[in-house]
């Protein structure tokens, strides 16, 4: 088994604890300012002391797609990951990793606590023999995708971004307009502090609006930083995205244990006929897996579920959301409030409005729709409200499939339908869905 | 199949000994300290022994078999094939008897097997590897 190289225990120390030793060394010199207790200095040199021999006492080797792992001082552990069942195997490096010649490799399981992976950093050469023990075969270049596609696909991409860039001058206006008739009409009847509250409306709706693009721009030069350069490629087993500004990173999953496709359509895009492209594993929560980006700007695909589900052979549903019987129960409560309370007419009609405004979202804002090939074949979900989101979920992915029914849902003829996708505890994705 | 090793009863009534002595350096109530004392030796002496009785496990054709349970009976079997990773642990008490936890994880599978002596479960690990492959 061979150690981790050297400088791991640089990154892998508590990034907060290199803010806190100077001061507590500086301290045990009487050279800071800060006066920290003794006992506290001494805990914290012990700490980095025992985190440093802990670091080095790990040990790694790879063999028959099985990485084996040691660590432990007090608590001695050996772990084995599977690397044939990896959701996803990530090779990165930052400028900073570069100057000390590594590399960081990360193996995700496919766990939706994201608890159940492997890091550690390499040297160039055992990230060439690990990668090249996973997988033997070369991986051909696919695509390569341009940074105006890039760019693009940031500017138009997400719902926030859109939302904040027609939001904010609407958001300034409407301030503004407000706080001037505040000013006009309230400034001599009101007292002084509504006054003031006036007067300083139009520069905190003026304020929300800039952070509002701030935040837009800080959106697209992130996307700018991590898509840069990017490709995808593949071979027979895995397939594989490579590219990053500062970090530098390569994805690769193996072609089995990706669960499915996500075809992501915001409106702005939705205009122009373009879409963006996303690979999906069962892992949700975590930074490498969950959602990776293929193909950030795409010709939006005629029919792209059917392609994977031919519609004769799928089951086509209709789906309610929740909000239909959360409206339900608005109007029952509101009814009992008007029939209970006669005083309170104002707020019962404030609660049928809040349920009238959810019935209609529901009815004609969001539209979700799944079509079930069963377990076995694909199946895919589709939501339409602002954004069109398209989710193939590919056979092997689906473990199990249920239809509930609640004595409510049965006499209005609607079921709950759950797909169970891998993992090491399943993701559902429940509605209520009625036949078409 | 395998059984689990004296040592699994020997290193949780020490477990539950230390519990027991903390609880009792905390709490000095009379009727609570009865009643822990209770529920201590009932596990000590009548549920740890049998529990290590009831549990079995072995991996015969690419899959995992587990029996156990005192009351209620359960019987698992996981195939390896859906396996993620397995460790093996070993924490200082544990070290002083010679013994190791294995824990399996997988597809929707979560599996601990408790306090194996240290031949168990490398022949558990080993068998799992090669079935894996």
């Amino acid at each position: 088994m061979k150690h981790f190289h050297t400088s791991t225990i640089l990154f892998q120390y508590p990034k907060f604890m290199y803010l806190i030793l100077p001061i507590a060394v500086g301290d045990l010199f009487d050279t800071g300012k800060v006066n920290l207790d003794r006992q506290l200095i001494l805990l914290l040199i012990f700490m980095t002391f025992f985190s440093a021999v802990q670091w080095a006492s790990r040990k790694w080797k790879i063999e028959n797609f099985q990485l084996h792992y040691k660590y432990g001082i007090i608590c001695r552990k050996e772990m084995v990951f599977y690397l044939k069942n990896a959701a996803c195997i990530e090779v990165s490096d930052t400028p900073i990793l570069r100057l000390f010649g590594v590399k960081k490799i990360s193996v995700q399981m496919n766990s939706p606590s994201g608890k159940n992976k492997f890091h550690g950093i390499f040297s160039h050469s055992d990230v060439e023999k690990i990668i090249s023990s996973i997988n033997s075969e070369k991986l051909r270049r696919k695509k390569k995708v341009t940074l105006s596609q890039v760019i693009l696909s940031s500017l138009f991409g997400s719902n926030a971004a859109l939302g904040l860039l027609i939001g904010a001058p609407i958001v300034n206006r409407i301030g503004k307009y407000a706080g001037e008739q505040l000013q006009n009409q309230l400034l001599s009847r009101w007292n002084d502090i509504k006054a003031i509250f006036a007067r300083y409306l139009p520069p905190f709706f003026a304020l929300a609006a800039l952070l509002m693009i701030a935040g837009w721009l800080a959106n697209v030069i992130f996307d700018l930083l991590r898509y840069a350069r990017h490709e995808v490629l593949c071979n027979e087993n895995y397939v594989a995205v490579r590219g990053g500004l500062w970090r530098r990173r390569v994805h690769l999953f193996p072609r089995e244990n990706i669960q499915g496709l996500l075809l992501k359509e915001p409106p702005l895009m939705r205009v122009f006929g373009l879409a963006s492209l996303y690979g999906v594993t069962a892992v949700p929560k975590d930074r490498i897996g969950g959602r990776a980006m293929l193909l950030p700007l795409i010709k939006r695909p005629k029919n792209f579920s059917e392609k994977f589900i031919p519609p004769p052979k799928s089951e086509q549903y209709r789906v309610f959301l929740p909000s239909f019987e959360i409206f339900c129960a608005l109007t029952v409560g509101a009814a009992g409030f008007i029939y209970f309370f006669p005083n309170y007419k104002k707020e019962s009609a404030g609660i049928l409005i809040i349920a009238v405004i959810l019935w209609i979202i529901n009815s004609w804002g969001v539209r979700l729709q799944l079509n079930s090939g069963g377990v076995g074949r694909n199946s895919a979900v589709a939501v339409r409200f602002f954004t069109r989101l398209t989710l193939v979920l590919f056979k092997n992915a689906i473990k199990e499939e249920t239809a509930t029914q609640t004595f409510y849902q049965r006499r209005g003829g609607v079921c709950k339908r759950k797909i169970n996708v891998g993992g090491s505890s399943p993701v559902s994705l429940g509605c209520g869905a009625q036949k078409v | 199949m395998e059984f689990l090793p004296r040592g699994f009863v020997t290193v949780w009534r020490i477990r539950l000994l230390i519990i027991w002595a903390l609880f009792l350096m905390l709490y000095r109530f009379p009727v609570l300290f009865i009643f822990v004392s209770g529920i201590v030796l009932l596990l000590i002496f009548g549920y740890l022994p049998l529990f290590r009785r009831s549990f079995r496990f072995d991996i015969i054709n690419k899959e995992i078999y587990v029996y156990s349970g005192v009351f209620l009976h359960r019987s698992r079997r996981v195939p390896v094939k859906s396996f993620y990773s397995t460790e093996r642990s070993q924490t200082p008490l544990e070290m002083i008897f010679g013994l190791s936890s294995v824990r399996v994880r997988g597809a929707g599978i979560r599996l601990t097997i408790p306090c194996l002596t240290r031949e168990q479960s490398l022949r558990f690990c080993l068998k799992a590897q090669v079935a894996v492959r």
